[in-house]
This record gives structure tokens, sequence and C-alpha cells, in this order.
């Protein structure tokens, strides 16, 4: 394995810890100050979780083409969606928008961003043709603090999904979402930063107990 | 069973922990699921485009 081959890793580990902090932060949104996504909020999420599968991709079976391709259309996926918000409040005068600011813009201008800034990055990172040159395997097969870390972020990742999952379900059910959900207070502020805490130190015990139990095999 | 039960973006989400246990399992089928996946979020998408944006201004 070359050098641009672990370069590469952790330029997609750095993504995904880039990821896992806005999906955080739109869970602390969720359960910390009662802001429920409203439908195009959740078209959003998906392309934010549709978005971390090229670089899983990438760092588990090894740095490939394709990868970085998904992650593009997963970019054009979310930012449709973003776009399609952000032009919704713009058309209607005197809207204020939906659900708070944070640090000026609105949590769908931020997204939209976000998936701007992948496509971007992506198309920078395909100008890089060292990645590809090695026999890359993925991160599995060599021990260290790449393999602890890959394992804590992807484990954050499942908790974080299999919570978005069930909240889903319970506020739509298996049908049409609400237009505008109303404000459920699940958590108070303290409580969903101790909670978001609970699930990076249980990631964080998950790869560290999975990177010994692989060394031994 | 109408459309909207058909296509609830909880199935999306479920679709989506498939995909990512096809990562940590290194499976073949990953990808093309992860493909249905973004279809399938295109048409939640259309789905909730209930009104027209101007983009005439």
């Amino acid at each position: 394995m070359t050098t641009q081959v672990k370069i590469a890793r952790g330029v997609n580990l750095l993504a995904l810890f880039v990821l896992l902090g806005v999906l955080t932060g739109s869970l602390y949104l969720q359960f910390g100050q009662g802001e429920p996504p409203c439908p195009l909020c959740l078209v959003q999420r998906s392309g934010m979780v549709a978005l971390a599968v090229g670089p899983f991709l990438n760092i588990f079976t090894g740095i490939k083409l394709r990868n970085y391709a998904f992650t593009i259309l997963a970019a054009c996926v979310g930012g449709a969606g973003s776009v399609r918000q952000i032009l919704l409040h713009i058309a209607t005068p005197g809207d204020p928008g939906y659900g708070p600011k944070v640090l000026g813009f609105h949590l769908y201008t931020w997204a939209d961003i976000t998936f701007l800034v992948a496509i971007v990055g992506v198309a920078l990172l395909l100008m890089w043709p060292g990645q590809f040159a090695g026999n890359d395997g993925g991160v599995l097969g060599s021990p260290g603090v790449m393999r602890v870390l890959t394992i804590m972020v992807a484990a954050w990742y499942s908790i974080y999904l299999v919570i978005i999952t069930i909240f889903t379900f319970t506020m739509c059910g298996v049908g049409m979402c609400p237009a505008d959900p109303p404000e459920t207070d699940y958590l108070s502020s303290t409580g969903a930063l101790l909670a978001i805490g609970a699930a990076g130190i249980l990631s964080l015990l998950i790869g560290i107990i999975s990177n010994s139990r692989m060394r031994r095999r | 069973m109408t459309s909207q039960y058909r296509m609830s973006v909880v199935w999306i989400f479920l679709l989506w922990i498939i995909v990512f246990i096809g990562i940590f399992w290194r499976q073949r089928w990953t990808l093309p699921l992860g493909i249905v996946g973004l279809l399938a979020t295109v048409v939640f998408l259309k789905m909730n485009m209930d009104s027209t944006i101007p983009l005439n201004f």
C-alpha cells in the first residue's frame, strides 16, 4: 500500500467526520431544541446519509472511481432537495424560512453548501491518480489508529441511522410525513449533548474492541 | 395499498441501513442498492413537490 493511498484514506475519513458533525447538528436541533425535520429536510438527511456511502466504501473496500462517482450522485440528489427548499422560501415574500438559523444561515442553506463542497472536493480528489495506483484492499486488513477511527465512525453512523429511522417512523408512520410537524421536546439541550457524547464514547469503545479482536485472529 | 405507503421515507432509511450493512460486510450489491436508495429519495422529493415555484423572478 502506497503513502498516497494512506493519505486518500485519511481524506475520506476526514470527510466522514465532517458529515458526522452535520448529522450531529441536525439531531441536536431535533432532540435538544425540539425542531422536527420537515419532508424536504428528510430528503436532505437521506442525501447526507448517502453522501457517506462513497467514503465508507473507499475506506472499507479500497479507493475506487465508482465510489467517488456515487458521492457526486448523492450530492446532486441531496442538493436538489436543499435548492428546492431554498427557492420555496425565496419565492414566498415575507417568508422567514423554516427552522432556526445557524451562523446566519438556515440548515437547508448549510446542507446545500455541504453538497456543493462535496462535489467540488470529489472533483479535486479525482485529479489525483496516485491514490488508485496501489493494490488497496481496504482498511480492515491493516491494524492501527486508522482502523479504530474507521470502525468508530462506522458505529457512530449506524447508531445515528437507527435513531433517524425509528424517529422518522414515529413522526411519519409508513405514510407521508406532515408538512409542518409540531415541535416536540424529547430531551433537554444538556440531555441531547449527553446522548451525543454517549454515542461517541460507545462508538470509540466498539472501535477499540473490534480492532483488538481483529488483531488476535 | 396507496402510493404514499409504497413510497414512505421510512423505507428509504431502512434501505440505507441495509446499504450500510453491505458496506461493513463488503458485499458487491452495496453500490447498486445505494443507487436504488438515491432513486427512491428522488421519487420522495418529487412526491413532496406539491407547490410550484415561479422561476421567472
